[in-house]
């Protein structure tokens, strides 16, 4: 694509980058009688703790911005996430020099929208919470959660990746499942499918039975006075069960010799933080929240009835929702579906089972996983990022060849043209239909 | 001469008890007919205590590190305290609730020692500070359990398998809808059914601690029930409080009643309708009127969140409770009716209150044992309801050969009327073919003496650590005498022997446990058998489920078996086995854990020790 046009019928390029643990697509289609195709870009990240971020993040925008010519006619960012938002900020000086025609972005993030204020300040309340929490009990798999939020604060953080794309001079569309827009690009037509406005399936994130664990309000209150009062000794902390007369400060227990045995403990024989474990379920489920409000787009290609998928780390709730929509048929859409970028890195809850991928049935269906195993194991997370029962049903419905993980681009698919080399393997490959 | 100024008082004996006043559940305080018998005393036995308190068991240590403080340490000994049964109950004094939690956690203690006749041991240390397997049991015994009443801002109370400690939480509660509820701080650790059961986790995991971990649907279910199954049937040991429930409900305790209900005051206040779990029935949404719940067989099978499946087999206890106390007392109610053994309406007099409530008190004591002694019966892993129904059924036997009175069969009703039954055993009208069967084969001679060395005095009066450390000694030694029958390929014995034992070669193995279990003989003379827990773990390919080379990554999957070996003969009387080869079980497991590690706390987190902890959260 990078001035190398699509050839004659074909319908669509992707270029795929395979740089890491994180999003990154450039979509092409032919615009007839014209050179220049249809651009669209989504996503643009990658994990924090990829080594040389910046440098790779730089490399890819710096292709990219080759690739477009220069011009992005939309650019979609599907949920505030740093794998999937770190290039604008890594690469923001790139990315300053690409016009961009449209931003696209998920209802949620419309500033005026009042179910999306009231989920934005939740969100922000649960974030500082448990990265409060965290100061005083570290968890290495917490931390990795609330690093999907980037740097704590300021330029380094995700939200401020969003901002820079809310605040560009780019037209948006904050976009509505059941939106279908057709007068855009040529012979396309895109389906919204997510994020769903029902709160109940915006938060269900597991493919398990039973409900959606969440810390009550109640809970998450009794937290916070207690972390303001310890932080600071002038607040007084109404949720203290006794009367002050019964209270022996920590600082007093020190000299008194009652409590010498159990202090002199190990703390891992001691109780100091595990009053903050909630906490970890907090992370849990604004990992999971945030997933949910991916933006969940289905392009439909003319004139075959074919899709595309990208639903960005959209998880079961999400999933789920697609299934009420009114404008669309899901089930022809899946049935349709002759690419799916894989959901969340090819996590057990983001891609659904039956009622998803088991509706996948096009013989040709083409999937990618942007994965990279050293990096999800290097954050821990090796066992279940890429689910193996997801790998298996994936195998079982792709023709061989069509099955990439972006983090296995330097072995030939036959599904896939392999771009040049970057390190050990291509920084891209391509699809194209 | 001089006469020395002996002191020529009569010797005195410690008290066999301690009294302490506890509370039953805060909400029986708010209701003018239960108020009074809210109050109960614990009879908790007799030992010195340090401040805390601090005993040979547990130990209470009152750090609230989320207000930043600590509580002064109840001292029992005081003597002022020791003349009025200690401090009186109050929801705002600290040393109250020392006091209660050790005094709950005490008697639960009591009791699960009492059915097994011989002294509770907590689960030992596996790793040191630094991260190494622990090789000395000096260092590795725990004495005493901790016990933090105010561990938690938060509605949850758990226990903790890496801590050996039990953490409470305390946590304000909004108003209750139906005004039963005042708002202010609940205390979870003034309940007594959630300390019992807290206890009783602690109490499970230190004689089985593989049954925390879950392997199939029925493990951490087993876990919840069998707290809840302990909790319940303790509340009968109160005589005030069985007296007045059973004087209300006219000696029916399948109506609506206290008995049968756990934690009241934390369930109203988490939002529940009624207690947070309740044996035989539950309080309509829409009408708020409670209603009894008949058996559904079919229910288990669509059940599989871990309290809600174990709420089934609570039930199943429950109810063959239910049986046995009707059985204990259909003719003192015909005696009080003229033969018709229907009552007259109105209340019934306080003589049959005191009958029946005595015949209900000792129908709960003898279940609550046969649940207990049931696990030294058990497989040492992978437990079903199933196996426990089994376990207990042969437990039983042993105990008392003749049924006279039915408690067998009303177990085994109780059990096939909410589906729960062993998949092994086909015949379901036999109660004695669900016993274990013995085995059909034989230990070599060679093996007999060592069995027979191994018996040694560890029962109600032992010395804890000493019983600690003679076991381990004990499962070294037994270790390198097995370790020659089995791992070697050689003889068509071994791998006899192995199959036998539900084991394979080239594989490590370890005796998990070695214990000795009482019953009692044809002659009503007391017999001892050695309880012998082998346990093998193989990682398996997850895809072919066939064993990886040790060290391998893979599915984690344990096998072996409990042997009950008769003391006297040496000879093995029960193989209960959970074979490590069985193809069936390996498939079962990883269909299980496929879907139940697929959570994004194991995603992120990776295995969670804290088993208990998030599956109390909101609900103990």
């Amino acid at each position: 694509m990078a001035g190398q046009p699509l050839s004659p019928g074909e319908r669509v390029g992707i270029r795929l980058y395979c740089h890491g643990l994180g999003d990154c697509f450039l979509l092409a289609f032919p615009r007839p009688g014209q050179d220049r195709p249809f651009r669209m870009l989504i996503d643009c990240g990658v994990v924090l703790g990829t080594p040389d971020a910046k440098t790779l993040m730089t490399a890819v925008a710096e292709d990219l911005h080759a690739a477009c010519e220069g011009h992005l006619d939309v650019l979609v960012a599907t949920h505030e996430h740093w794998d999937h938002l770190s290039g604008f900020n890594d690469a923001r000086a790139v990315f300053e020099t690409i016009e961009i025609g449209e931003i696209w972005l998920a209802w949620t993030e419309d500033p005026k929208d009042e179910q999306a204020q009231a989920l934005r300040e939740r969100k922000s309340r649960a974030k500082s919470l448990v990265q409060r929490a965290l100061e005083r009990r570290p968890v290495v798999g917490v931390q990795s959660i609330m690093e999907f939020f980037g740097a704590r604060s300021g330029e380094g953080s995700t939200s401020a990746a969003l901002e820079w794309l809310k605040k560009h001079p780019a037209p948006k569309r904050y976009l509505e499942p059941d939106q279908q827009i057709g007068d855009l690009i040529p012979g396309v037509r895109v389906v919204v499918l997510g994020p769903p406005r029902d709160e109940k399936l915006l938060k269900k994130s597991n493919p398990s039975k039973g409900d959606v664990f969440e810390l009550s309000p109640r809970s998450l209150n009794a937290l916070s006075t207690a972390l303001d009062a310890l932080e600071d000794a002038n607040l007084e902390d109404d949720g203290q069960p006794f009367d002050t007369y019964y209270r022996i400060s920590e600082a007093e227990a020190k000299d008194r010799a009652e409590f010498q045995d159990y202090l002199a403990q190990p703390p891992r024989r001691r109780i100091d933080t595990d009053w903050l474990s909630g906490s970890d379920e907090l992370a849990l489920q604004l990992d999971s929240d945030t997933n949910n409000t991916s933006l969940a787009l289905a392009f439909h290609l003319a004139p075959k009835g074919e899709y595309l998928l990208f639903p960005g780390d959209a998880q079961v709730g999400n999933w789920r929702s697609w299934h009420s929509l009114e404008a669309v048929r899901i089930q022809e859409i899946l049935a349709g579906t002759v690419f799916y970028k894989v959901g969340h890195h090819g996590s057990h809850n983001a891609t659904l089972g039956e009622d998803g991928l088991g509706l996948m049935t096009h013989p040709e269906l083409t999937a990618f996983v942007p994965i990279d195993e050293i990096r999800a194991k290097a954050k821990g997370w090796s066992r279940t990022m890429p689910w193996p029962g997801l790998l298996r049903e994936l195998t079982k419905r792709t023709q061989p060849g069509n099955l990439l993980l972006a983090d296995q681009a330097a072995s030939e698919r036959s599904g896939f043209s392999r771009g040049p080399d970057h390190g050990e393997r291509p920084l891209y490959v391509e699809y194209r239909r | 001469m001089t006469e020395s100024k002996q002191n020529r008082s009569a010797p005195i004996t410690p008290p066999r008890y301690r009294r302490l006043r506890i509370l039953l559940d805060p909400s029986l305080s708010l209701d003018v007919a239960t108020a009074a018998v809210n109050r109960a005393t614990a009879e908790v036995p007799w030992e010195n205590l340090a401040p805390g308190p601090k005993g040979e068991y547990v130990e209470v240590i009152d750090h609230d590190p989320a207000s930043g403080c600590f509580y002064q340490p109840v001292d029992l000994s005081d003597p002022l305290l020791l003349a009025q049964d200690g401090h009186i109950p109050s929801a705002g004094n600290p040393q109250f609730h020392q006091q209660m939690v050790y005094a709950v956690s005490m008697m639960t203690i009591r009791s699960f020692e009492r059915a097994l006749g011989r002294v509770a041991l907590w689960k030992g240390q596996k790793l040191d500070e630094a991260g190494q397997y622990i090789n000395d049991p000096e260092v590795a015994y725990v004495p005493r359990l901790r016990i933090f009443p105010h561990a938690l801002r938060e509605a949850n109370a758990y226990y903790s398998p890496d801590k050996q400690a039990l953490l409470f939480g305390y946590f304000s509660a909004p108003a209750d809808i139906f005004g039963n509820q005042s708002g202010g701080t609940v205390f979870t650790c003034q309940s007594f059914d959630i300390i019992a059961h807290e206890t009783t986790h602690a109490l499970l995991d230190g004689l089985h601690p593989r049954f925390g971990e879950a392997t199939n649907e029925d493990m951490l279910a087993f876990h919840e029930a069998f707290a809840d199954v302990v909790a319940l049937l303790q509340h009968f040991t109160f005589p005030d409080f069985l007296r007045q429930q059973i004087g209300r409900t006219r000696g029916d305790i399948a109506s609506d009643n206290r008995l049968a209900q756990l934690a009241r005051e934390f369930g109203e206040s988490i939002g529940n309708y009624g207690a947070l779990r309740d044996a035989i029935g539950k309080v309509d949404v829409r009408t708020g009127k409670w209603e009894r719940l008949n058996p559904d067989p079919k229910l288990l099978a669509d059940t599989h969140e871990p309290h809600a499946r174990g709420a089934i087999l609570v039930a199943a206890v429950f109810d063959a409770f239910l049986a046995i106390y009707q059985a204990r007392t259909e003719d003192l109610l015909r005696l009080a009716t003229r033969g018709t053994g229907v009552l007259e309406p109105g209340a019934i007099p306080p003589d049959l209150v005191n009958r029946l409530s005595a015949e209900a008190a000792k129908s709960a004591r003898h279940v609550l044992n046969i649940c207990i002694r049931a696990l030294d019966y058990c497989p040492p892993v992978d437990l079903t309801f199933g196996d426990y129904l089994r376990a207990a059924i042969t437990a039983d036997f042993d105990a008392f050969p003749e049924d006279r009175l039915g408690y067998r069969v009303a177990l085994v009703q109780a059990f096939l009327k909410r589906g729960i039954f062993p998949r092994d055993v086909h015949n379901r009208a036999d109660v004695d073919g669900l016993r274990w069967q013995p085995p059909t084969w034989e230990l070599d001679d060679e093996l007999v003496p060592t069995f027979k060395e191994l018996s040694d005095g560890w029962d109600l009066n032992s010395d804890r650590r000493s019983v600690f450390t003679t076991a381990w000694k004990h499962r070294a030694k037994l270790h390198v005498v097995l370790d020659r029958f089995i791992s070697s390929e050689a003889a068509s014995y071994q791998a006899e022997l192995r199959q036998n034992l539900g084991l394979m070669a080239d594989q490590k193995f370890e005796i998990h446990s070695a214990r000795p279990a009482r019953r009692r003989g044809p002659d009503g003379e007391f017999l001892m058998d050695l309880v012998l827990e082998i346990v093998q773990t193989v990682m398996l390919d997850p895809e072919t489920l066939e064993p990886l080379p040790r060290n391998a990554e893979g599915m984690k999957f344990r096998g072996g078996c409990t042997l009950l070996i008769d003391m006297r003969t040496g000879k093995i009387r029960y193989c209960i086995r959970k074979s490590i080869s069985n193809r069936n079980r390996r498939r079962e497991q990883a269909t299980f854990l496929t879907e139940a590690g697929a959570t994004l706390a194991a995603l992120y987190l990776g295995p969670q020790t804290e088993t208990f902890a998030k599956l109390h959260r909101g609900g103990c």
